[in-house]
């Protein structure tokens, strides 16, 4: 943690708000994320992340405070600042009577010149290849999904903001995005910042995170301070089930509360969740389903109550 | 420029664009072969009032003639036509979300606005000079050529125009129209930044269209007051080219004042567009 | 009784005399109806120049044929507009039998003696329209010629002669003209208001030259494609 005294300020806002007639959609926001990040905005549907992110896109104009990404003021040097960004707002929508090669060339062209070969390497990089000359009015909304990715990762943008990259998702589409997020982050050293409803999406994927209700900041900090401060009961979901039962009872940090129907249910250390997932897939085990029995809810309750301070 | 060329190219992309080539196509190949057929009852009813004193000899139903006969239904079928992609052309990006990509993009929302009504500018052209092509082609070979007789009926006025002039009083006509219905496209274009939808914009383009054609045309005092002030009065600026003498004054004065509604438009377009929250 | 035979001698008197005004009145007819008895046809060129509001033309060229009694053509590589009446000589037009001839006045015309007939067609399904006519009597020309067909139209034709051969035929003819408007249809302009009862006024001026005189035209040439027609 000491570390990130060092680290460069990648998106900071200051008093950041928004307000729709009478209404603060967001409300003296002071975010900061930091350079490889992968930053999650966690809030209820209608908390105000959109607005946020939307702001931070100049798709909205802020009704006080002011942007800064890459140590320069967003509303004065735009096109520069948008340059090395990129994002999805809500669900990826393209252009359906264009191909997803075209749409790609069409919006990468838009920050710079792009070549055919970078196009089909971000095509590749989503598995849309041998889909790439086909019209995107044929796509599912995953493949629509890995579109937006493919065309955030084009440009090689060292932010990528995504708002609820795995909203309308199939679980295998999920795992897919994440998968994708946390290779953009770690192998690609970009800064991902994300907004999520999901508190298991956070646990999964982010290494520090915002907390939004109504509009104003509750927390921000680092996952595993906001979360992981006591075990956590998760249900699990595997294949096959019975060599991940005989595999979990040899893990130490984790304790097996229950298992039947091909569904586990355990109790994993602070902070280990990640781990866990990564030995049960490293074992050849496939994990169907992954997620806590800690409600947002229960979050917030827990938050607001003061016991997690920044 | 490379915004001008990926807006041409998403408009070009898209069917409904060929809509308006096509029926524009259809339309006047439909009435010219009509007018083949039934060339007699047009040049009676076009005529009569003239031919009771006057001898008519000559090709008078040539292919020029047919051309400026079709150019006078520009008023309704080519708005609309216009519309159709004009009214479309903003918010069409909203009803499909792609302005969440667009504007997300560096290229400031004032290059993009501008990058879109120049895009509108130069459908409106292409079709009206689409119109005017496949009118004088056609025309042409079915018809053949001749000096140009236009009638003038609300003004009681024939005008002959020796062949020789007509070629190049045509493309000053065509340019006039083009003109013209480049105010249509700029009004499409402002409904279009105001609106989510493309049918919105269309419908009320369409709507103010008609409305001023029809109040302009009420033969009360009241309206005929008001007439200055609607600019259908000078969209039909173009037929003034085919008049004997060509009235430079009044055609300077079509064109400025369209010019100006060209101008207010697109400016109101621009900035409603660069204030405008994206909220969808 | 006496007073009564006066009266009846004074009456007989005045009949006789209009009787005799009248077969006067008709000479003058024959004497241009036989002046132009050798006329059988001629080509002349023609050049039409418009000034009327009404219609805005540069001038036009063409060449006529006309073959008596009353065949005409005009030949032109453009369109031209050439007046329904009026607008060429056809010495056969005013037979005395088709009309009741007035003589109106007599008169100097253009330092001439000349005379100003009514002519009132007898069959009104022949002609439409009564002619009044001034007639250089010594020259036994029509200098003038003033139609008045129905609907209050009204053409006036003066004309002026050049001798050709052996004949006087004209070389100008300045047409008045002032008759209302037909209705308005067809192709609308959207500036315009209300319709008013319009008249087309003005002058058309025809100059003829180059007349070839019985050259010997076949009925062939008038069977080809004439006037635009209206119905």
């Amino acid at each position: 943690m000491e570390a990130y005294s060092n680290k460069e300020v990648v998106l900071r806002t200051h008093g950041l708000s928004k307000k729709f007639g009478k209404r603060w959609a967001a409300r003296d926001l002071n975010l900061e994320v930091y350079r490889g990040d992968v930053f999650c905005f966690l809030g209820p549907n209608g908390a105000g992340k959109s607005t946020t992110i939307r702001m931070i896109l100049t798709l909205l104009t802020p009704s006080a405070g002011s942007i800064e990404i890459f140590g320069m003021d967003l509303h004065k040097h735009r096109g520069a600042v948008l340059s090395r960004v990129c994002g999805i707002v809500e669900k990826a929508d393209f252009y359906l009577y264009l191909s997803a090669y075209k749409n790609l060339e069409i919006l990468g062209s838009m920050t710079r010149r792009v070549q055919k070969e970078e196009i089909m390497e971000a095509l590749e990089v989503v598995g849309l290849t041998s889909r790439a000359f086909e019209k995107v009015k044929t796509f599912s909304h995953g493949m629509k999904q890995r579109l937006g990715i493919a065309q955030a990762l084009l440009t090689k943008p060292q932010l990528i903001i995504l708002d609820e990259p795995t909203a309308g998702l199939d679980p295998q589409g999920m795992k897919e995005v994440r998968g994708l997020i946390k290779e953009l982050a770690n192998e690609k050293g970009m800064t991902i910042f994300l907004s999520s409803h999901l508190l298991s999406e956070v646990e999964l994927v982010a290494t520090r995170m915002a907390v939004i209700n109504r509009g104003e900041l509750i927390a921000q900090g680092f996952v595993s301070e906001l979360l992981d401060k006591e075990p956590i009961e998760y249900s699990v979901q595997v294949s096959p089930f019975d060599s991940a039962v005989e595999l979990l009872g040899k893990l130490t940090w984790v304790e097996v509360l229950a298992a039947e129907d091909g569904k586990i249910e355990l109790r994993v250390e602070p902070g280990r969740a990640s781990e866990l997932n990564r030995f049960l897939v490293s074992n050849h085990v496939e994990v169907l389903s992954f997620y806590p029995h800690r409600t947002l809810e229960d979050f917030f309750l827990k938050i607001t109550e003061g016991t997690s301070e920044i | 420029m490379k915004l001008f060329w990926f807006e041409t190219y998403k408009i070009f992309s898209r069917w409904r664009t060929y809509i308006s080539f096509g029926f524009i196509a259809l339309i006047v190949i439909m009435t010219e072969v009509v007018m083949k057929l039934s060339a007699h009852e047009i040049l009676y009813r076009m005529m009569r009032s003239f031919q009771k004193d006057f001898l008519i000899f000559g090709n008078v139903l040539n292919g020029w003639f047919i051309t400026a006969f079709i150019m006078n239904s520009l008023h309704i079928h080519i708005p609309f036509f216009i519309t159709l992609v004009a009214g479309d052309i903003v918010s069409n990006e909203a009803t499909s979300g792609t302005v969440r990509l667009l504007l997300i993009r560096p290229p400031s929302r004032s290059k993009i606005i501008t990058a879109k009504y120049l895009t509108t500018l130069f459908y409106t052209t292409g079709l009206v000079i689409f119109l005017g092509l496949i009118c004088i082609t056609l025309g042409l070979l079915l018809f053949g050529k001749g000096d140009l007789i236009m009638n003038y009926q609300t003004k009681f006025r024939l005008v002959l125009i020796p062949e020789a002039e007509v070629p190049l009083r045509m493309l000053l006509a065509f340019t006039a129209a083009v003109w013209s219905m480049t105010v249509v496209a700029s009004l499409a274009f402002l409904f279009s930044t105001l609106a989510e939808n493309s049918i919105g914009p269309i419908i009320g383009t369409m709507a103010v269209v008609i409305v001023f054609l029809v109040l302009g045309n009420f033969p009360f005092d009241f309206f005929r007051m008001l007439s200055p002030y609607l600019f259908t009065t000078y969209t039909v600026f173009w037929q003034r080219f085919f008049d004997q003498p060509i009235p430079w004054q009044e055609i300077a004065k079509s064109a400025v004042i369209l010019g100006l509604h060209n101008i207010g438009l697109f400016l109101i377009a621009f900035i409603v567009f660069n204030r405008k929250d994206i909220t969808s | 009784m006496k007073r009564v035979l006066l009266l009846v001698g004074i009456l007989f008197l005045i009949s006789t005399e209009g009787i005799q005004a009248q077969e006067d009145a008709s000479r003058y007819l024959d004497s241009i109806e036989k002046k132009y008895s050798t006329l059988k046809n001629y080509v002349v060129d023609v050049n039409v120049h418009f000034d009327i509001e009404a219609l805005k033309a540069p001038d036009l060229q063409a060449k006529l044929y006309y073959k008596a009694p009353d065949k005409m053509k005009v030949e032109s590589k453009r369109i031209f507009f050439f007046p329904q009446e009026g607008g060429y000589f056809n010495p056969s037009l005013f037979k005395k039998k088709a009309f009741d001839v007035r003589l109106v006045e007599r008169l100097v015309y253009d330092g001439r003696k000349a005379v100003r007939l009514k002519l009132t067609p007898m069959d009104t399904n022949t002609y439409d329209k009564s002619f009044v006519l001034t007639i250089d009597t010594d020259r036994s020309l029509i200098r003038e010629i003033k139609i008045s067909p129905s609907e209050g139209r009204e053409v006036k034709a003066t004309l002026d002669y050049g001798r050709f051969g052996d004949f006087e035929l004209p070389t100008h003819i300045d047409l008045q003209i002032d008759m209302p408007s037909g209705e308005p249809t067809g192709m609308k302009e959207f500036t315009q208001f209300g319709q008013k009862a319009k008249r087309i006024t003005g002058k058309v001026e025809i100059t003829y030259s180059n007349y070839r005189i019985n050259v010997g035209l076949s009925d062939d040439i008038f069977r080809e494609k004439g006037p635009q027609k209206s119905e």
